[in-house]
């Protein structure tokens, strides 16, 4: 009775602690990075961005910084939401390692990843800025390095927060 | 109950993780380049901005030197039209060294800044697209990659006075059997216009742009006043001239065209035309360039993107003395 419970219940640690690394996240490139050099600012409706009013918050760790929480966040609340075994919790951190480096490399590799984003994305928010985040963004080895350190702490975080929301 | 409760928790869950995994590949891509404006433009959209994507694949060739040169479409996917649409290229070498960078403006719609009465070919309107043509000095044995930005400005724009309407389009092939695009086109507007001008962007079968051609309307032959010069590029209101755009595309490689049209606004009374915006008195430079050969296009080009720049950074210029005005007057 116990463990099903377990089983169709969410793990509400790991998914606040994903969240709260989502915003620290979406906080660099509010405060550090101008908004034009970002789809989701540049296009919001409100100005939300702090660029202008709030001094530069994360210095040069600011430049890795995002890819480390994205896949850090993301395997957080992915595995929040899949109560499970630590198997699958390294399956989690290896789905989420691929998929941010692959954009990462798509980056490097910019001649043909334009090419595979299918005509149709244009005109349909965020997708539509695909082509334009693998031909304007920059690849940088340390992201990568960032992505893997991020996955790593990751597995870590949720192994720790499995035991004690299994009891909860 | 409990069976049918855990089943439904499992389903959500689902979906919820769907959602998750939706909103990870969409946080990535929305953290990347915006390829948007600076905002000069307007601080004040009331909610409504342009947004230019990149359409389609960029056809990445090179010139008669070995010169990398790039053709391409922009669209504007926002809800709001764009003007001074630019297009700036970054060229890494092996090394991930900078190995130089160059720009072009794209060529689109002939639209009016509402606020300082002067046109520029370089807008598109929500849903529409343009082609582009940057010619570089840039090796392309050197180039091992690159990156691009895409700039606006997004201020509040409106129709032209004048309008350039294509009658009809007759294609034949010249001696090279390259394509020659003819035909007439008539100022249905309200207004006189000089400097009238037609741009085709050709298209190959694979959908790639393959070239993009101009050429000048032979109109009215009438005394500008503000640069005391002459310029057979004006038509009068409801008049007709005609255009011959040589390209330099075999028959047999094209697949589809589209063009563009511009002008500058003028008022045109006894063969003299007066600027309605004095602001394009520099265009007349252009006119020099009009039936090119190859190296000449190239600097027809470079041409434009520098007078188009400096006609954008003086509207910036005015834009920002009628702020400082009105913020006076208040």
């Amino acid at each position: 009775m116990q463990d099903r419970l377990s089983r169709t219940s969410i793990n509400k640690k790991q998914v606040i602690i994903g969240f709260i690394a989502l915003l620290i996240a979406s906080g660099v490139y509010l405060i550090d990075r101008p908004p034009d050099q970002t789809y989701f600012i540049s296009q919001s409706p409100l100005s939300i961005t702090l660029y202008d009013s709030i001094p530069n918050l994360f210095g040069t760790i600011g430049y890795s910084l995002p890819a480390f929480l994205h896949v850090f966040s993301f395997i957080l609340i992915t595995a929040g939401l899949i109560f499970c075994n630590k198997r699958s919790y390294l399956i989690i951190c290896v789905f989420w390692f691929f998929v941010d480096s692959a954009f990462e490399l798509g980056q490097k590799f910019n001649d043909v990843t334009p090419q595979i984003v299918p005509d149709w994305f244009a005109g349909i928010p965020f997708l539509e800025n695909t082509r334009n985040y693998f031909l304007q963004g920059t690849f940088d080895v340390i992201d990568l390095a960032a992505i893997a350190f991020g996955s790593l702490i990751a597995y870590f975080v949720i192994s720790v927060t499995r035991e004690r929301s299994a009891i909860a | 109950m409990n069976k049918t409760r855990n089943g439904f928790m499992k389903s959500l869950r689902y979906v919820c993780l769907m959602g998750v995994i939706a909103l990870g590949f969409m946080t990535i891509v929305a953290t990347g380049g915006g390829g948007n404006g600076d905002g000069d433009g307007d601080g004040d959209n009331n909610g409504a901005s342009p947004n230019i994507v990149l359409l389609g694949s960029l056809n990445v060739t090179t010139d008669y030197f070995g010169d990398i040169k790039i053709f391409g479409e922009l669209k504007n996917t926002g809800n709001k039209a764009a003007i001074f649409i630019e297009i700036k290229f970054t060229f890494y070498d092996s090394s991930s060294n900078v190995i130089g960078t160059d720009y072009t403006y794209v060529d689109g719609s002939c639209m009016k800044i509402s606020t300082i009465n002067t046109t520029s070919d370089t807008a598109l309107v929500p849903n529409e697209f343009g082609a582009f043509e940057l010619w570089t000095n840039i090796d392309a044995n050197l180039v091992s990659s690159y990156t691009y930005r895409i700039s606006f400005d997004a201020y509040d724009l409106e129709q032209p006075t004048a309008n350039l309407v294509v009658d009809s389009i007759n294609i034949q092939t010249d001696y090279f059997d390259d394509l020659e695009l003819l035909g007439t086109a008539t100022n249905l507007g309200t207004t006189g216009l000089i400097f009238g001008k037609i741009s085709f962007a050709i298209k190959n079968a694979a959908g790639l742009i393959i070239d993009t051609d101009f050429s000048y309307i032979e109109g009215e032959n009438v005394y500008l006043k503000s640069i005391d010069s002459y310029t057979d590029t004006a038509l009068n209101v409801g008049s007709t001239g005609t255009f011959d755009v040589s390209t330099s595309i075999g028959s047999t490689e094209y697949s589809t065209y589209y063009y563009k049209t511009s002008w500058s606004d003028a008022n045109i009374s006894n063969g003299i035309a007066e600027h309605i915006s004095d602001i394009l008195s520099n265009a007349v430079i252009e006119r020099n360039y009009d039936h090119l050969n190859n190296q000449d296009r190239r600097e027809a080009r470079k041409e434009r993107d520098m007078r188009i720049e400096r006609i954008k950074n003086k509207v910036k210029q005015l834009m920002k003395s009628n702020e400082i005005k009105d913020a006076t007057s208040e």
